[in-house]
Order: C-alpha cells, then sequence, then structure tokens
C-alpha cells in the first residue's frame, strides 16, 4: 500500500526580488517515479534543494516520513540524491568515490560498494580514475552514491541531462529497475517531458516557479492519445460498422456524438473506404491528439 | 562527526596536494634546521641566514595553512562533498565542527617536520643557534643546545609542539571562516586569507603599545611565538587557552555564516 512519504506545503523562495518558488505544493507517495517537467529556470532545482536542505524556504513547511521541522531533517537519512553533477573527487576511483561517501555516511557493509557498482554498470572500470570517465559514467556513478544509504526516496536533477541516446536509455532502466526492484520512490527532474515519458508514473509540470499541473502517467497518454475523430448523424451505423467491418470496439462515442477511434490512426484511407462502401456519410473525419512536446507547451501557456 | 572526519582524512590521505604541502614544510624545515647548525658551527652568517628567514615555521605555516584551509572548504564545496554530508543526516553544525577538527588535525600533520627536525636536531647534540625570532622550534631547539636535555624538558617540548598547533589553528580560523563565507573557490580564499594574515600580524607592530595590548588577547600576538622550553606551564596555559578561545570564537563563526547558507 502506497503511504505518503514527502509533502511540500506553500514553500516560497526568493532570491532578492525574484521569486523562485510561488507557493509550492506537492505530495509524493512510495513506490512511484515522479517527473518534474519545467523548462530552464522553472524553478526545479530549487525545489529539490529545498526538500534536501541545502536551501531554506523563505516560507512553507516540508514534511519527510510524516515528520515536521527538526525531526524532517533527521529523515533526510532516508534520502539519496544527485543534484545537478554528482559529488565526485576527481583523482579518485568509482570504488575509492564509493568509499569516501560510504565512510562519510557511516555504512559499515563494504560489500555495497561492489554491488552498487554491479548495479549502475561500472563494475569493470578498476583503476580508472573518475577524472578520466564519460559524462554517463560518472552520473551513473553519480546514481550508485545516491543510492549507498539505501534510501526510500532518491532525488534526480536532470540526471541525463546532456547524455547520449544509449546513456538516456540506460539511465532510464537503471531508473525503473531501482523503483521495480527496490520499491524506492524518485523525484527526477527533467525540462524535457518526452525524455521521462514511460519512466515516470507520475509528471508535476512546473513553470515560473509555480506547479501548473500533476498528472498520472494514464491520464497523460490520455491526454496525448491519437484518435481519428470522426463526426456523422448516424452514430448508432457508424459503431456498427467500426465492430462489423473492421473489427473493433477501441473507440469511444462522445457525448456530442462524435466518435474517437483509437485504432487505425494509421490506416486513414482503409477506414475512409470501409465507411464509404457502408454508406455512411462523414462531415468530419480527421487525425487528432496532442504530441507530449505540444501538451507540455500547452499546460505551461508558452508558443512552440 | 566522527564519519566527516574519517571521510576527510580517507580524501586528504589520496590527495596530492596535502603530500606535497607536507613536502615542502619538511624541506623547510630540514634548511631551517642545518642553517641553524650552520650558523652555530660558524659556517654561516647570520646576513646570508636571513635569505632562508621565510622558511621558518612562523611563516611558512601561515601560508601552508591557509592553502590547506583553501583546500578542505572550499574544496568540498567544488566536489560537492559538504552537500553530501549535509543531505545525510549530518546537520550544519556537525559538519563545521567535523571541519574544524580536520583542520586542526592538518596544520598539526604539517607542522610535524618542524617539531621532528628539532626533536631529532636536540638528539644529535650539535649546536643549533637561533637566527630567526619567528621559530619557536628553532627557539626549542637553540634551548636544548644550550641546556641537558632532560625528560621535563622533552614534556614541554611535547606541550608547547601541541600547543603551537592550536595557535597557528587560531590564526588560520580567519581562513577557515572566509571558506564557508566565499564557499568554492579555494584560490580567492588561499589568497585573500594569506594578506589578511600577514597584515594582522603585522598591525601590532605598526600602530603601538595600545594595539600590542589588543593584540596580546590573540593569536597573532608576537607572545605566542616566544614560547621556549624556558616558559613557565602558565604562560603556554594562558597561550594555549587564549588559542582555544579565537578556534571556538572562528568556528562559532563560521557556523553562523553557514547555518542558513545557499548551498549551490
Amino acid at each position: 500500500m502506497s503511504s505518503i512519504i514527502l509533502k511540500a506545503e506553500h514553500i516560497i523562495k526568493k532570491y532578492g526580488a525574484t521569486t523562485v518558488l510561488n507557493d509550492v505544493s506537492v505530495t509524493l507517495e512510495s513506490g512511484r517515479i515522479y517527473g518534474l517537467i519545467g523548462v530552464n529556470g522553472a524553478g526545479k532545482t530549487t525545489l529539490m534543494r529545498q526538500i534536501l536542505g541545502l536551501s531554506i524556504p523563505d516560507s512553507g513547511e516540508i514534511e519527510l516520513f510524516g515528520k515536521r521541522g527538526r525531526e524532517a531533517a533527521a529523515e533526510r537519512g532516508r534520502m539519496g540524491c544527485l543534484i545537478e553533477s554528482p559529488g565526485l573527487v576527481l583523482n579518485l576511483t568509482a570504488k575509492q568515490n564509493l568509499r569516501l561517501h560510504r565512510i562519510m555516511h557511516g555504512i559499515a557493509d563494504k560489500d555495497v560498494e561492489d554491488k552498487l557498482l554491479e548495479t549502475v554498470g561500472l563494475s569493470n572500470t578498476g583503476k580508472k580514475k573518475a577524472k578520466d570517465f564519460s559524462l554517463g559514467m560518472k552520473q551513473r556513478l553519480g546514481i550508485a552514491i545516491a543510492l549507498l544509504t539505501n534510501p526510500e526516496l532518491v532525488i534526480l536533477d536532470e540526471p541525463i541531462n546532456g547524455l547520449d541516446p544509449i546513456g538516456v536509455v540506460e539511465i532510464r532502466e537503471l531508473i525503473k529497475k531501482l523503483c521495480d526492484e527496490r520499491g524506492m520512490t524518485i523525484l527526477i527532474s527533467s525540462h524535457n517531458l518526452p525524455e521521462l515519458y514511460q519512466c515516470a508514473t507520475d509528471y508535476i509540470i512546473i513553470d515560473k516557479g509555480e506547479v501548473k499541473q500533476e498528472i498520472s502517467l494514464e491520464e497523460l497518454e490520455e491526454k496525448c492519445r491519437h484518435y481519428l475523430l470522426i463526426e456523422t448523424d448516424d452514430t448508432e451505423k457508424l459503431a456498427t460498422v467500426l465492430e462489423t467491418q473492421l473489427g473493433t470496439t477501441n473507440f469511444k462515442v462522445m457525448p456530442d456524438g462524435t466518435v474517437q477511434l483509437y485504432d487505425f490512426t494509421d490506416e486513414r484511407d482503409k477506414v475512409s473506404d470501409v465507411l464509404f462502401d457502408n454508406g455512411i456519410r462523414t462531415k468530419g473525419f480527421s487525425l487528432m491528439g496532442e504530441t507530449l512536446e505540444n501538451y507540455f507547451i500547452s499546460v505551461v501557456g508558452q508558443k512552440a | 562527526m566522527i564519519n566527516l572526519i574519517k571521510a576527510d582524512f580517507y580524501k586528504i590521505n589520496r590527495s596530492l596536494i596535502y603530500k606535497v604541502l607536507f613536502i615542502i614544510t619538511s624541506i623547510c624545515a630540514v634548511i631551517t634546521t642545518v642553517v641553524s647548525h650552520r650558523i652555530q658551527a660558524g659556517d654561516m652568517d647570520f646576513v646570508s641566514a636571513a635569505t632562508v628567514a621565510m622558511l621558518t615555521d612562523v611563516v611558512m605555516l601561515t601560508l601552508v595553512n591557509c592553502v590547506v584551509a583553501g583546500q578542505l572548504i572550499c574544496g568540498d564545496f567544488e566536489n560537492k562533498l559538504i552537500q553530501s554530508a549535509l543531505t545525510g543526516t549530518s546537520s550544519r553544525l556537525t559538519v563545521v565542527c567535523a571541519k574544524m577538527v580536520s583542520y586542526t588535525g592538518l596544520i598539526g600533520i604539517m607542522s610535524l617536520p618542524f617539531a621532528l627536525c628539532s626533536l631529532i636536531g636536540a638528539a644529535t647534540k650539535a649546536g643549533f643557534s637561533l637566527p630567526y625570532s619567528a621559530s619557536v622550534y628553532l627557539a626549542m631547539l637553540s634551548d636544548a643546545t644550550q641546556n641537558d636535555v632532560t625528560g621535563g624538558m622533552l614534556v614541554k617540548f611535547a606541550v608547547i609542539s601541541l600547543v603551537m598547533v592550536l595557535v597557528y589553528t587560531a590564526q588560520a580560523g580567519i581562513v577557515f571562516l572566509m571558506g564557508f563565507l566565499i564557499k568554492n573557490k579555494p584560490l580567492v580564499v588561499t589568497i585573500i586569507g594569506y594578506l589578511i594574515c600577514t597584515v594582522i600580524g603585522m598591525s601590532s607592530s605598526l600602530f603601538g603599545d595600545s594595539m600590542e595590548k589588543i593584540m596580546s588577547y590573540s593569536p597573532f600576538s608576537a607572545d605566542m611565538y616566544s614560547l621556549s622550553s624556558g616558559s613557565d606551564y602558565v604562560t603556554i596555559a594562558k597561550v594555549a587557552l587564549i588559542s582555544l578561545a579565537w578556534i571556538v570564537a572562528f568556528t562559532a563563526a563560521s557556523f553562523a555564516a553557514f547555518r542558513k547558507a545557499e548551498i549551490k
């Protein structure tokens, strides 16, 4: 059963006259992957830094694992994070960097170093120093460090920023694996909604320091679903033809009498021919649905 | 806090810059000890020895300790180790205190070559003079030359060496504070810190008796360098207490600066 592990309530953060976070409230439930989406400067990193205690909000409160105030600070040990770039000592190897953080966090189990290197795919780096790592390797090592304390909540700030397509897929798979196998809750930020698509289970869209929308993957898929919009005077006959001639029930009759057909979006000619052959006169026949980018832009209210 | 200190020393052990600094202080300690011996032996005059006055413990450790503060504090802001500590269960006060303990330990390590050279010099029973006033360790070595080395003298030698670590830490406390104020600019902290330490160190002689009296309660007072085997334990304790008070003050000031600071 999922439970609330983080509740940020009415967070306001100002730098001088600039309000970076304006009355931001978010709630995270355990075992889910939250995508925090916003353009550069939207307030994603600032929000994460408030949660992690690296910055102190001007007002508002953060509840961690059901604890508030000073008690909440003590709960930060149950969190792991990677904010922007990982905290690495460049003249140390991957294992030495992990050991440094293990000592810092007082973790006695030495085996955790090898296990984590295996998990993030860095077990074969040997004596190679972090300064010689590729960006993707550094990010993976940063994720391994974030996982050292076996956290219940992992906060990752743009971990796929600057990675090549293969690196993006690797990190995405790793995040899904962590959530599935370890039951971790993950808050991951990105400025690109499609980048996190199918990785996150929930999305928080933030813009100009305000949360614009919280939406689940199912809801997002529904909103971005492509379909054929068919308008006709005889909706009942249309439904019958779709079922009998095209063999599909994957359509929805809308209150205004239009029909949304979710199959055959790439075979519009075939659908058109079948409707014509069965004597259905259409008043409208078009491909509808938003792309992820367009949906994101429509939420934040910016022109593409 | 102990975990943070252990982590500091794990990193220090594998860092080239601290090894280089230790080698530099070791070379300086050997050179100043050899020069001290050569003057006593009549192989060198005081004028020639003046060229190596910049290598004495007082001058060198002021510089080295500024570099150490820059690396230990700002370096950890740069490589985000302080962020990592804070996002664990360590409080900001714990981080500042742990850093001060590590810093004091490092200053002790950097001072070690001067103390060891003096101790080895004293054990050789070769003659040593005191060519520079700015060297507590050479003063102790010179004392050992003029008197018989006894157990009591060795104990006092060890106590003064430890107290001098506190004196140097207290002096460099201002650089420690700057590290938490400026955060991720090690070079800036080192250079400005060294300039400030030097100016404060000279100010007592520049502004006369009243300033000297005020400075006598600070780690920058010339009295702090006047410890020798001839000093009584009350004087040594006074120096230790003044230094400790300043270390506590600089730690508190660093915490005040860091308490609500934005950590990038």
